[in-house]
């Protein structure tokens, strides 16, 4: 290669490598309301959360099917706990006497065919026919039947047939129905992620591009029913708090010194939640470089924080609003083996009992005043999935990833139209009794 | 490194402020990235605020591999040659007498004097395409195979294109040095 020819490359290779030129400041105006505010990992979270609960129910689903004590092929499992397993002798020749052996296998039952002559001695509880080697209950009975000690075999129901399964109780237990703990009261909590969804005047889309979600978090006492094997129908008490940030509001603190109003309000922000209204003497406030955020007599050109040696604080506005929540949830249980896995649905009541906005300080918080114009009463709906590992009979640990929507507008402002909604992975412990 | 990376979380997380940081720290350098592979500022400026939304919609793409600048350099360029791409299909390719070159001196290989705003200017103003395969050879590193994918040409064309934008500049820069020669010595 020409020697010049090489030097004219590196001579601009390594002339402009380092070289920089400031941007026009608009640049980044029109870039910033085109980026994604939305943490791209929270829709990961969600799908990631989902997969995991799928993977783990067929996984405690297909470990359930599987626990099986002695399989010779005439045996199905079923999940029903204190209790021990009977096995029977799985042949028989007419005429001939058995004699019922217990086995126990953990929580799970193990049945078999019963023979149309036997002798027992302990009590079965009949629950119903089975096909063998299918593990599907076809009939369940909805009550049970016991048979006293050595009764004779003609005591047997009629409708009791070969293929009929049976659990024999704990003597101590002789006669009682099954473990039917109904009522449960349990405690979650969880952080949770707040957004909303809304539509509105353009001057709506301009602040909610800069606004973000803050510090969020909900938790409460419930209290639930289970009205049959599968269902269950839970009320309770929560209280939840959302936080939003808007970016770009600037606050000062000795305002109280120059405010003629002393305190009934200099300064208005306007955010997509609503207006904020200052109702702190001592807060100033200005919104930088965006004109019309902060409504106030006291513009840059008639007032300036600087001169009048005012103590700066922030420059974001926080606003945070709490809920105490009544919600009515129905239960589903989908999968009920060492680890239960339920599908969760409902509505609440959402009555407002914090509307604060402030500026963060060092360790504390600088109150402004509060968001205008919210809907006291809201009302919303919640879909989830929950795991419970019992680890007694009476005790189990929760977890449950749900999320709520709120069903009607959060604000009253005419021309929006904002529906927030939020979701957590609520943890926490239930007690049967 | 580890600052950054924080950065780049914050950006991902959504956090407003660590996405201006990130434009703050980065756009002097990638807006004269702009700038040598455009023709006027109005280009330049569109280049760096679609590089920029396309850095913000691929950082989950980055895996803190290799050099962030550099990888935030090669989306600014694809911006670049996209825009070209869609703009500058009819540009002939023999119009190197297009440049006015007064005083020229070719033997001059005295660069000393130029300074990055020169040689900026300089390469501004060759034809689009010359300016692209320049740009894409001698500075990127790009080879004449890759530049005839990239731009759309066949690689004699990527060579000769090349050849003609070194004779320029080499005419441009002689030019220029002994213009600031000759006004350094009154």
């Amino acid at each position: 290669m020409d020697e010049r020819e090489a030097n004219i490359d590196l001579l601009f290779r390594n002339g402009l490598k380092d070289y920089e030129v400031l941007p026009p400041q608009d640049v980044w105006d029109k870039i910033n309301p085109a980026v994604r505010t939305k943490p791209y990992f929270f829709y990961l979270r969600v799908a990631a959360t989902i997969a995991l609960f799928t993977a783990i129910g067929v996984i405690a689903w297909m470990l359930g099917r599987n626990e099986i004590y002695e399989n010779d092929g005439t045996y199905t499992v079923l999940n029903i706990t204190k209790a021990e397993a009977v096995r029977i002798a799985d042949s028989y020749d007419p005429g001939e006497n058995f004699i019922a052996a217990s086995s126990v296998v953990r929580k799970k039952s193990i049945i078999s065919a019963v023979p149309e002559k036997a002798e027992y001695n302990s009590s079965l509880i009949f629950l119903g026919n089975i096909q063998p080697q299918s593990g599907i209950i076809t009939q369940p009975r909805s009550g049970m039947m016991t048979i006293p000690e050595k009764a004779d075999i003609s005591s047997v129901p009629e409708n009791i047939k070969p293929g009929s399964f049976g659990l024999e109780m704990p003597e101590s237990s002789m006669g009682l129905t099954l473990p039917d703990k109904r009522w449960s009261i349990s405690a979650m909590a969880s952080p949770t992620y707040y957004s909303k969804t809304g539509s509105g005047n353009e001057q709506y889309m301009l602040m909610a591009a800069t606004e973000n979600t803050a510090a969020s978090y909900a938790g409460g006492i419930g209290l639930s029913y289970r009205i049959n094997k599968r269902f269950s129908i839970q009320t309770g008490l929560y209280y939840s708090s959302y936080g939003q940030k808007i970016g770009g509001i600037n606050s000062f603190a000795g305002f109280s010194r120059h405010s003629d109003a002393k305190g009934k309000g200099d300064f208005m922000v306007m955010t997509s939640n609503g207006p904020v209204q200052s109702n702190n003497g001592d807060a100033f406030l200005s919104a930088g470089n965006q004109p019309g955020r902060v409504l106030t007599q006291y513009t840059n050109d008639v007032f300036d924080p600087d001169k009048a040696n005012l103590s700066y604080v922030d420059n974001a506005l926080m606003q945070n609003f709490s809920y105490i929540q009544m919600p009515l949830t129905v239960r589903y249980k989908l999968l009920d083996r060492n680890i239960d896995f339920n599908l969760l649905g409902g509505v609440s009541y959402d009555f407002l009992v914090g509307n604060t906005a402030f500026a963060k300080t060092d360790g504390g918080k600088f109150p402004i005043g509060s968001t205008e114009g919210l809907n006291t009463l809201m009302f919303s709906s919640s879909v989830g999935m929950g795991m419970e590992y019992n680890f007694s009979e009476k005790i189990s640990l929760n977890l449950e990833p749900t999320f709520r929507y709120f069903l009607n507008p959060f604000n009253n402002a005419a021309g929006t139209s904002i529906h927030p909604y939020s979701f957590g992975i609520f943890s926490g412990f239930s007690y049967k009794f | 490194m580890h600052e950054i990376s924080k950065i780049i979380k914050g950006c991902l997380a959504g956090n407003r402020r660590d996405q201006e940081l990130l434009y703050r720290r980065h756009s002097s350098r990638l807006y004269a990235v702009c700038l040598q592979y455009s023709g006027n500022d109005e280009e330049a400026r569109d280049i760096l605020q679609e590089g920029f939304i396309k850095i913000f919609e691929n950082l989950h793409n980055y895996k803190f591999e290799g050099s962030f600048e550099g990888w935030m350099r090669r989306i600014t360029v694809n911006t670049a040659l996209e825009r070209f791409r869609s703009r500058h299909n009819l540009y002939r390719v023999d119009d190197i007498d297009t440049i006015q070159e007064p005083d020229a001196d070719p033997d001059n290989t005295d660069y000393s004097g130029l300074e990055a705003a020169d040689l900026l200017e300089i390469i501004r103003e060759l034809p689009p395409k010359y300016r692209m395969v320049f740009n894409l050879f001698a500075i990127e590193g790009y080879s004449h195979k890759e530049i005839s994918k990239l731009v759309n040409i066949s690689e004699g064309t990527s060579k000769s294109n090349l050849a003609r934008a070194r004779i320029i500049l080499q005419r441009r820069v002689g030019s220029f040095t002994g213009l600031k020669k000759k006004a350094a010595n009154g």
